[in-house]
């Protein structure tokens, strides 16, 4: 209760401060003071066509949360469908998917300081130096395409075309780029320098996400190829079952690595779509989430890198939307949600998946920033 | 014209702007007998029943029905921008808690279970009235926060009367009307055409974007056009025989919220709605028999998204009203409904059959007691929905030539039969209940009249339940999201209303107030965990609303001054974000020129008069101050 009301209370103190900078018209000279400079930051997507996703800041000293800290700071809503942040340098970059824009803010203050406009359907954003790269869909059935942002004038400079959806980047310790084109079957390789696409690997239908382990194997997490009929309804006479693709970017051609063959691990059901991968800290250990196709939840699963066949039970109990490892100790921060009018609760486990919390964040939680 | 026979049982009432009658077809224009609302209270006592004022419908004929009632009612609308999709909470319940019926007949969208007023003309139907709470023992499903009840003005007198009309105003606006009566013989009619359309390019300031800058709306345009065609045919003294056509076609671009893309969204409608009414006099009673057709079709695309539905509904609806006695009358009926549903998202093409019996009573045992006793018994295809019954007292405790004061109360029940869309969206839930209303209700009115001036004023207190409500979720059969029986929901409510009307030689003035307290809240969450939303206040409605006007003529001027206040309103379940009270002016102004048989009348309005920033839902943009002018044009033969 006393949680709530403190909630309150800061809604009260916003929505009073934004009434009167409205009225007055002018910009509160006062230095914001740097808040969030340690702790756990949870993307929230919020309700589609609402503007109010937002991102919640998780103290886990005091292990108190504050939502919305971007209209708490800047007395204006974020955006609609908040999708993902990044931290770079001193600056946090969210990307807000159906406001087509990416808020740059101060990131200990949660001052914003500008904004990349001119993207369709933003989805993430990698950043190299100066340059930013953020995945566009575009559209459905056309090809996406990758913008490269001036991070001095937050200028869109260049954009290349990729295939369909790209989704989520790696940027590999050689340097180069790997973008998964979610709505066809392959990577599409950037060299940040030069800005264009090297090479366009094939790896299987429906790659959403990929990490780089220990030992420098890029491993690709499929979904599968989602047909939908004329009703919108997903026709599984159709879909594919997903799959783990893996290979040394050292090798050429991307040549796979054993045990795998070059089908990667296939998953028994196409009910499913597997999403999300994410390593622990040491690149040991991959963590991803199978999907409920329609509901877009699933449970979280754990593989070591060493195992040859696919996790056969979850982690933990709980269906999720997203999740996080905490990269200072490898605790998961996992995000269920009720529905798009509610805010979701955050599990916060232990590697061992025994629960360490359970706390509030704000509508749609999907991801989480490590500031630690 | 069967309302016209029944005036002897009926009591009518003149508006007050125009008190005594004159052989004047000016005044006749204006002087628009209530016969309506008289009959909707028959068998309402002891509830609350408003009619919109005529003069001010009138005045406001290129308005949508939204804009009306945001004006004059309690209802709070949801306005996704300026002629954009605009749904009601009615006591403080959802969009789909209102039933809206057309000369007696539901109609809801089948589909969506509500009622997009942005759809609805205020020129095609010249009658408004609003009976508030569970009155679903009257008017079936859906009447839980209440019902509104369009009609077309009954034709009287052996002339033919014709009008044109067109509007002009900021932002790309245009409305004409063209419109017809004829009353001659034993044939009478009402033709009406329409064309409204704007472009809705205001400038507003987006508070979503970095620097706030100053915008113009995009994507916010759109086109309305349609007819009306009332006929009447008396076949004999006892009988009358009535068709009527509405027909409304919209294309709209559908306005984005500040923060959001547009992806070029554009939804069109079409409505057709065909009745006929057959209505007959026995020996014992009054028979009336109705059959409508009614067609609607939407198309919704975006840059991705195309999705269409196309409805059919066969309507039948037959009642037999018989006056036991002088203090007893019964009305007895039966309808049926079948639907044919066809929409991306079902999969399948759909039917359903429902039907109802109702009786309704109305039994007056003392001079100063009315008791109204009315029943009502679903049928749905699958499942029944319960008995609602309704019980409903006047009790005049003060009553002289010029003054009453009357006690109301009631009890009733109510039910929402789930959606199409509810049951059979390829994630809906066959298995959903009908929701359930319970309402108790009580209030006090108070009426003096002398030759100058009356003044009417009525307060209610209520309280209601509405079980079973339903909520999308995530999570259902298939893992997508799915209706279900989710929550109970408590509102109560406090209602007053008071209306002075006072007229010296050519002055008439009208003054009215309206206000409304709305506590609606979540009582119970049958899903198992509180995610912070039980207790409190439901989204998008305000706590207080309230609304000032007056309507004043002197001679040939006319002017109008409309002031309404939302109080804070939460967009949010968890009442963690709100839109802050806001107070909306509109003025107008007109006068009228006559030339022999006809005349011209030129009017002037001032929208938003103190350019007041306002949002009805978050986010969404709405005009600055902005003119618009009138012209309209009457033109009158009398066959006699």
């Amino acid at each position: 209760m006393k949680h709530m009301s403190f909630k309150r209370l800061l809604a009260s103190v916003l929505f009073l401060s934004s009434t009167i900078a409205f009225t007055a018209c002018e910009k509160n000279p006062e230095v914001t003071p740097a808040t969030y400079q340690t702790g756990v930051l949870v993307v929230n997507e919020g309700s589609f066509s609402h503007s109010n996703g937002a991102i919640s800041y998780y103290n886990t000293t005091t292990r108190q949360t504050e939502n919305d800290i971007f209209k708490k700071v800047n007395n204006r809503p974020l955006g609609d469908v908040v999708q993902s942040m990044i931290d770079h340098q001193d600056r946090s970059y969210i990307v807000v998917n159906n406001s087509n824009k990416v808020e740059v803010v101060e990131a200990a203050t949660f001052r914003s300081v500008g904004v990349i406009e001119g993207l369709v359907m933003p989805r993430y954003m990698v950043a190299v130096g100066n340059k930013g790269f953020v995945t566009e869909w575009v559209g459905f059935g056309v090809p996406g395409r990758v913008s490269v942002v001036d991070l001095q004038t937050n200028a869109v400079t260049k954009t290349i075309p990729v295939g369909q959806q790209p989704e989520r980047m790696l940027l590999a310790r050689n340097g180069k780029l790997f973008v998964a084109n979610a709505g066809g079957h392959t990577l599409s390789v950037i060299n940040p320098t030069t800005e264009t696409v090297e090479e366009t690997v094939a790896v299987g239908d429906g790659p959403n996400s990929l990490v780089q382990d220990a030992n420098n194997i890029i491993w690709v997490l499929a979904g599968g190829k989602e047909v939908y009929d004329a009703n919108f309804a997903i026709d599984y006479s159709q879909t594919t079952a997903g799959r783990i693709v893996r290979f040394n970017p050292e090798q050429p051609r991307f040549s796979p690595a054993q045990p795998f063959d070059q089908q990667g691990l296939i998953f028994l059901s196409n009910q499913r779509r597997p999403a999300q991968l994410q390593t622990n800290r040491e690149g040991t250990k991959l963590y991803f989430l199978l999907l409920n196709r329609e509901s877009s939840t699933g449970k979280l699963y754990e593989m070591a890198i060493n195992a040859s066949i696919l996790p056969q039970t979850n982690l933990v109990a709980p269906d999720f939307y997203g999740f996080g490892i905490d990269p200072s100790d490898n605790t998961i921060f996992a995000a269920e949600i009720s529905n798009f009018t509610s805010p979701g609760q955050i599990h916060h486990y232990f590697p061992s998946g025994d629960r360490i919390e359970t706390f509030q964040a704000d509508i749609g939680p999907n991801g989480f920033v490590f500031r630690r | 014209m069967l309302l016209m026979k029944r005036t002897g049982l009926l009591l009518l009432w003149l508006l007050p702007h125009l008190a005594l009658s004159q052989a004047d077809t000016t005044a006749a224009r204006l002087r628009e007998v209530q016969i309506f609302g008289q009959k909707v209270q028959e068998y309402a006592a002891g509830s609350r029943v408003v009619t919109i004022d005529t003069f001010f419908l009138q005045l406001h004929n290129s308005a949508n029905l939204g804009d009306i009632l945001q004006a004059r009612t309690p209802l709070y609308l949801k306005n996704y921008g300026p002629g954009q999709l605009a749904s009601v909470s009615f006591r403080g319940t959802a969009a789909r808690h209102t039933a809206v019926l057309w000369h007696g007949l539901n109609i809801n969208l089948p589909t969506l279970g509500q009622t997009d007023f942005s759809l609805i003309p205020v020129t095609a139907n010249s009658q408004i009235a609003l009976q508030h709470g569970g009155a679903s023992a009257n008017y079936g499903t859906a009447a839980i926060g209440g019902a509104i009840l369009l009609s077309s003005s009954p034709l009287h007198g052996q002339q033919f009367r014709a009008s044109v009309q067109q509007d002009v105003g900021a932002y790309g606006h245009a409305f004409t009307n063209v419109g017809a009566t004829y009353s001659h013989g034993k044939m009478a009619g009402a033709t009406g055409l329409y064309r409204s359309q704007a472009e809705n390019d205001f400038p507003f300031r987006n508070v979503t974007r970095f620097g706030t800058p100053l915008e113009q709306q995009q994507n916010a345009a759109f086109r309305q056009y349609g007819f009306t065609q009332d006929l009447h045919y008396r076949l004999n003294d006892r009988t009358q025989l009535s068709v009527r056509g509405w027909y409304t076609d919209n294309d709209a671009q559908v306005q984005p919220s500040m923060g959001s893309a547009h992806a070029n969204a554009r939804r069109a409608n079409q409505s057709l709605r065909l009745m006929t009414e057959l209505d007959t006099d026995t020996r014992t009673g009054n028979l009336s028999v109705k059959t409508a057709w009614f067609k609607d079709r939407m198309q919704y695309r975006t840059d991705n998204i195309a999705s269409d539905t196309d409805v059919d509904t066969y309507q039948t609806q037959v009642e037999y009203t018989v006056a036991v006695q002088e203090k007893l009358r019964l009305k007895a009926g039966a309808e049926g409904q079948h639907f044919r549903a066809e929409v991306d998202g079902y999969g399948r093409p759909v039917q359903e059959n429902r039907a109802s019996g109702f009786m309704l009573l109305r039994y007056d045992p003392l001079p100063v007691l009315d008791i109204s006793l009315n029943v009502r018994q679903g049928l749905v295809q699958g499942y029944n929905p319960p008995l609602t019954p309704t019980l409903g007292l006047n009790l005049r405790l003060h009553d002289t030539r010029s003054s009453t004061l009357t006690a109301k109360g009631n009890l009733a029940r109510s039910y929402r039969v789930p959606t199409l869309n509810e049951r059979f969206w390829t994630t809906g839930n066959p298995n959903l209940l009908p929701e359930n209303g319970r309402q108790i209700e009580a209030g006090l009115v108070h009426d003096y009249r002398s030759t100058r001036t009356r003044l009417n004023s009525e307060v209610n207190m209520y309280r209601m339940w509405v079980d079973n409500w339903v909520v999308w979720e995530p999570g259902g059969l298939s893992g997508g999201w799915s209706p279900r029986n989710l929550q109970q929901v408590q509102v109560k409510g406090v209602e007053f209303s008071s209306d002075l009307q006072y007229h010296l030689g050519q002055l008439r003035l009208g003054v009215g107030a309206r206000y409304s307290y709305t506590r609606s809240e979540q009582r119970k969450n049958y899903g198992g965990s509180d995610d912070g939303t039980l207790g409190r206040q439901l989204v998008y409605v305000p706590l207080h609303n309230a609304s000032l006007f007056s309507d004043l003529s002197k001679g040939p001027w006319q002017f109008s001054a409309n002031l309404t206040f939302s109080g804070y309103r939460y967009t949010r379940a968890d009442n963690l974000d709100w839109l802050s009270p806001f107070g909306l002016v509109q003025v107008m102004g007109g006068r009228e020129f006559r030339i022999k048989a006809s005349r011209l009348q030129v009017v002037g309005k001032v929208h938003n008069l103190t350019n007041t920033v306002y949002q009805t839902m978050q986010y969404y943009a709405m005009p600055p101050r902005n003119y618009s002018l009138s012209f309209r044009y009457f033109f009158s033969k009398s066959f006699l």
